[in-house]
């Protein structure tokens, strides 16, 4: 096999792994599986969902000087500290444990200037099953940047687009 | 306006179809409430003392306050009562579901503050303050609790060690000491809180019966440096924003006992709130009728009398107004 061959090979290797990964992490979390989920990440990871509002397609308002804000602006020691908070067994609005299922679509893979780091776009819904009847669904496009480390692929940056202007449910225990 | 003489044939009184005019638009130190009831009380005359307390927020620096960020929307299903209890008197609910936010967050040891209410000691570091015509506060007295949620709470200390004198100078010693740089819930009847220290902002938007939409701000006095500003907006939302630590423990307690109390049974009960009933008094210095620390059903209690006296009033004139031991120089 040549070297072209040799590296299309490998692209398609590392497209199915990107994509194991994704997938593999959605299971993690439902399993609450956090540590784990944890492990699949960059220590240098950075996790955003910003805050957003609807505007006119008119409105020229400049961006506010301290920026919008963030629903989630976690480095991995805050997501390590919100994952205490779950597994510290006083989290009440998740006992009994909700029933929670990803589903992730849309998966696109694009490769960037950086050898070892791919950028990966995703759509992720999330359904959760709560106090009775009661079943709530987010919606969120992701924007991540991967980077492979030893074989493996880690999760570097995630920039969350959240579909809803208002949360529509009671907390967002959950990660996306 | 199109169409006028095609569609509505010329017939329509346009003078008749504006939109309803605001009757009342009032501010108060950047604050600006409007009312469509023409024979509501003023602005000034509806806050009432409660002015005493907000002044340490809105005042206690010259150049005033901001919101910063987006507005943060929620969407849940509860009673408005409900949130707007929970923060103005509720200190009983901390230590217990916010036990584990707390243990992971928490980083100045505050007497009263504990997590898991395990100890009663310092129980009377704070007070309870009603008797404000409907408005509350609950308040603690160390000066610097505010930030006690902060991962970092020295730079907000050294911030506010070295304007103290000039909180003195504008609110007197009482405020500048003891309530500036506190943990201060304030609630201004019926519907909106202002947070000083966690320093949120938020109405509640009564949706139907068993629906609100909770909308909240970050806070921030404008002579606060940007960084400090930004570790507000940032802290804010880790704890009280839509994915906060604290506030997303609140959301489904409420939403459960907006739940609970639909059924046929439990419809017919009393809620029972006479914690620390009859333990109310004035303190030197501070205006309202004030229970010693924030754990207690004092702030509750006036909440619910004062959406008994609205409405079982017929008019404005059969409200009763109540400012309980007025300072002196209040008059």
């Amino acid at each position: 096999m040549g070297i072209q061959e040799n590296h299309e090979l490998q692209h398609l290797l590392d497209l199915r792994a990107l994509e194991d990964a994704l997938y593999r992490e959605a299971r993690l979390l439902d399993e609450e599986r956090f540590t784990d989920w944890l492990d699949q990440t960059a220590e240098d990871i950075i996790y955003r969902m910003a805050l957003t509002s609807r505007r006119f397609r008119k409105d020229r308002a400049p961006p506010l000087v301290l920026g919008s804000g963030y629903i989630f602006n976690d480095t991995r020691d805050r997501l390590a500290l919100r994952i205490k908070r779950l597994q510290s067994g006083y989290v009440w609005a998740e006992d009994p444990p909700n029933f929670v299922r990803r589903v992730v679509s849309n998966v696109e893979i694009v490769p960037t200037s950086v050898a070892a780091e791919m950028q990966v776009y995703s759509v992720i819904s999330i359904h959760r099953s709560r106090i009775d009847s009661q079943a709530r669904s987010l919606i969120a496009g992701r924007e991540d940047c991967w980077r492979k480390v030893e074989h493996r692929w880690l999760l570097a940056r995630r920039e969350i687009r959240l579909d809803h202007s208002t949360v529509p449910d009671t907390n967002l225990n959950v990660f996306f | 306006m199109p169409l006028e003489k095609e569609a509505y044939f010329g017939e329509i009184d346009r003078s008749k179809h504006g939109l309803v005019p605001v009757a009342q638009v009032q501010s108060y130190k950047g604050l600006i409430f409007g009312n469509f009831d023409p024979d509501a009380p003023s602005l000034v005359d509806y806050l009432g003392d409660v002015k005493w307390y907000l002044d340490v927020w809105l005042d206690a620096m010259p150049g005033g306050t901001s919101l910063v960020g987006e507005t943060q929307k929620i969407d849940f299903p509860t009673n408005w009562k409900f949130p707007v209890e929970n923060v103005c008197g509720d200190g009983y609910h901390l230590g217990w579901a916010h036990h584990a936010a707390m243990q992971a967050v928490q980083t100045m040891d505050l007497a009263g503050l504990r997590a898991g209410n395990a100890d009663a000691s310092g129980l009377d570091m704070g007070m309870s303050v009603a008797g404000l015509n409907g408005h509350m506060v609950l308040a603690a007295l160390d000066g610097q609790s505010g930030y006690a949620f902060y991962p970092n709470p020295k730079p907000f200390v050294d911030y506010l060690e070295a304007n103290r004198s000039k909180v003195v100078e504008r609110l007197g010693a009482v405020r500048a000491q003891k309530l500036w740089g506190s943990q201060l819930n304030i609630t201004i009847f019926p519907n909106l809180q202002l947070l000083p220290g966690l320093n949120w902002f938020r109405v509640y938007h009564p949706k139907g019966p068993g629906k609100v939409e909770q909308w909240t701000w970050a806070m921030t006095e404008n002579d606060m440096p940007n960084d400090i500003k930004g570790m507000i907006l940032d802290n804010q939302c880790l704890t009280f924003g839509p994915a906060g630590l604290f506030d997303n423990d609140d959301g489904d307690n409420l939403a459960a006992c907006t739940e609970q109390s639909r059924g046929w049974r439990t419809a017919q009960m009393d809620l029972y709130t006479h914690m620390a009933l009859g333990h109310s008094a004035r303190r030197e210095g501070f205006p309202g009728d004030i229970a010693t620390g924030l754990v207690s059903e004092h702030n509750q209690r006036y909440f619910y009398r004062r959406w008994q006296e609205l409405t079982g009033a017929a008019s404005w004139k059969d409200v009763p107004s109540y400012n309980l031991n007025r300072l002196a120089s209040e008059g």
